[in-house]
């Protein structure tokens, strides 16, 4: 592990933020139908399209959950395939430069996990590449905002990439109550086991490092107790619904909604608000609902 | 001299006899490895393993199932064998038994897991038509996993090949004695230790603010009062000092729909919900006083 030094962030989490919505871009969109792909495409048009998170030429990282290889997707302990696989489709009619799909499970081998997540397939037919995250690209980075951790190994790629698209299953986590965009960002770090204590702050402390361009958040099924991993279909409910935003706060805000519960219910949304790194104060943002 | 040496046998047979009940003592219950309680299992019903046995102790569950490794810890996890099997159609079937540290934390695991329907197997069991079944059975907690639907009979084939494999018995916690019967909802019932296991069905603040831990015991338990919904919350602590703190603790807290709370002894008992005052008070009164 490349640990030898404590690397900055840098300027490219700043580069890749995107611009601020304009006056007719919703800051959140829910979109809500039977089709994955369709409402996908909804939802990111009603933030602007996907051009106004990816330029042309941009290396392109889709972080969906895939973390383990023992449920197929209707279990709902990984993303809907077919939502990864239309925003590899989108960013590449957008003209970027390549589009890699990565996760750690924790559950079998990347490998394994992606083939049994149905995710490899559909990335592929799609035109994007899978990556398997190899142990020499961990590197330590510095946490500059960070409360609880100030430096952590976290995979080069995904903090230097142009564009970071997370895009995590809406499912209940035993430990963390729900687990959203905020939680997803753990497949990029060694280690993830290790932030169990006090989880809440730490992932707030990673997300102030790894600031993802878009959040899309697949709540196509999801998985409603006995997470992060479940294991009966008696644990799954169809939404047909994806959340996106530039605002990874608010989309699990929202997404906390599906199951009940507020952002303040989920201590790292609720830390990661309080970090100004988005907002939980849903009525303060224009929220588009669109039905497909 | 000679006396001596006709001694000798006798003494190593003692000396023998001795490190046996030493080593049945130090090997009580785990005389069979769990990867053992899997060899012979799956080849006279037609499934060849694939891979090796994977065991997982409390240093690599993350390894397994990160970020829900904490609710097996909550039930005195101690090791699980993890096996996943082929058969001639390609089909993939997964095995895991899970070792605790007593029957009632089996059982406590095996409640708090439920998501199917009832099934006969090991002392309890539960399970999705053709795709998952799980049971306890002495300290020992099992699921078997299809990737792809199979028949229910081939499930259930190998469901009972691993429970014969198994040490049988296990008694289920005295604790479940307590519920009154009336108006109980069947399976609703979990037994727990600490707060992870019980906090998707009622959310205590994620602070411990019962001071819930490995020696307390507790149950959660769903009622229907003439329609109504109720939930008696009964945890027995280690002694009177510990419960009075633990209630305090309750009745000063802005936990949702508590409807009246009461200890007694080691044994503290709440009623949440909709129903009203005296509904809850003649539960807590028929809970306690059992």
């Amino acid at each position: 592990m490349g640990t030898g030094c404590t690397a900055r962030p840098g300027e490219t989490s700043e580069r890749r933020r995107p611009p601020a919505p304009t006056a007719d871009q919703a800051y959140l969109s829910i979109a809500r139908g039977s089709d994955p792909a369709a409402i996908t495409e909804a939802a990111i048009a009603a933030l602007g399209g996907i051009e106004r998170f990816v330029r042309s030429g941009d290396d392109v990282i889709v972080k969906p959950n895939i973390c383990v290889d023992y449920h197929p997707p209707e279990y709902a302990a990984t993303t809907n395939p077919t939502v990864v696989a239309s925003l590899v489709t989108l960013c590449l009619e957008a003209g970027a430069r390549r589009v890699r799909v990565m996760d750690t499970p924790f559950g079998g081998t990347a490998e394994s996990a992606y083939a049994v997540s149905g995710i490899e397939e559909a990335v592929q037919a799609a035109g994007g590449e899978m990556e398997v995250m190899g142990p020499v690209k961990f590197a330590e980075f510095a946490i500059p905002d960070g409360q609880d951790i100030t430096a952590w190994e976290v995979y080069r790629d995904v903090v230097e990439a142009d564009v970071l698209i997370n895009v995590p299953i809406a499912k209940h986590h035993s430990l963390a109550r729900l687990s959203l965009g905020g939680k997803n960002l753990l497949g990029v770090i060694a280690r993830p086991n290790q932030f169990h204590r006090n989880l809440g702050q730490r992932v707030a402390d990673l997300a102030s490092l790894v600031r993802p361009t878009l959040t899309v958040v697949d709540a196509v099924r999801i998985l409603t107790t006995h997470g992060p991993t479940g294991g009966s279909l008696n644990d799954v409910q169809r939404a047909d619904t994806v959340i996106a935003s530039h605002d990874l706060v608010a989309a699990d805000a929202w997404a906390a909604t599906l199951f009940g519960k507020t952002g303040a219910d989920i201590a790292y949304v609720k830390a990661a608000a309080e970090m100004e790194l988005g907002t939980i104060d849903l009525d303060s943002v224009n929220v588009e609902e669109i039905s497909v | 001299m000679f006396e001596a040496d006709k001694n000798r046998p006798l003494a190593a047979s003692l000396w023998s006899l001795f490190l046996l009940l030493v080593l049945a003592w130090c090997g009580r219950g785990q005389s069979t490895s769990l990867a053992g309680f899997l060899s012979d299992v799956a080849s006279p019903l037609g499934w060849t393993p694939s891979g090796e046995v994977r065991l997982f102790n409390q240093e690599n569950l993350y390894d397994l199932v990160d970020g829900q490794a904490e609710s097996f810890f909550a039930y005195g996890f101690e090791q699980v064998a993890v096996q996943d099997y082929e058969n001639e159609d390609g089909a993939v079937l997964g095995v895991e038994i899970w070792r605790l540290d007593t029957p009632a934390d089996a059982y406590g695991l095996f409640t708090a897991s439920i998501a199917g329907a009832p099934v006969d197997v090991g002392n309890d069991g539960d399970g999705d038509l053709g795709r998952r079944l799980a049971f306890w059975q002495d300290r020992y907690y099992v699921r078997v996993r299809a990737r792809q639907e199979l028949e229910d009979a081939e499930l259930r084939r190998f469901a009972d090949a691993v429970s014969g494999s198994l040490p049988s018995g296990g008694e289920r916690p005295g604790l479940l004695d307590q519920l009154p019967r009336d108006g109980l909802v069947e399976r609703s019932a979990v037994f727990f230790h600490e707060e992870i296991s019980i906090q998707d069905r009622l959310w205590l603040g994620g602070e411990n603010l019962l001071g819930l831990g490995a020696e307390t015991d507790g149950v959660l338990a769903q009622y229907d009062v003439d329609g109504a919904v109720a939930r008696l919350l009964l945890v027995q602590y280690p002694d009177a000092e510990a419960a009075a703190a633990g209630h305090a603790a309750l009745k000063g807290s802005q936990v949702g729909r508590l409807v009246a709370s009461e200890v007694r002894d080691d044994l503290v008992g709440a009623v949440l919900g909709e129903v009203d005052r005296a509904t809850a008070d003649a539960l807590l009164a028929q809970a306690l006083g059992n």
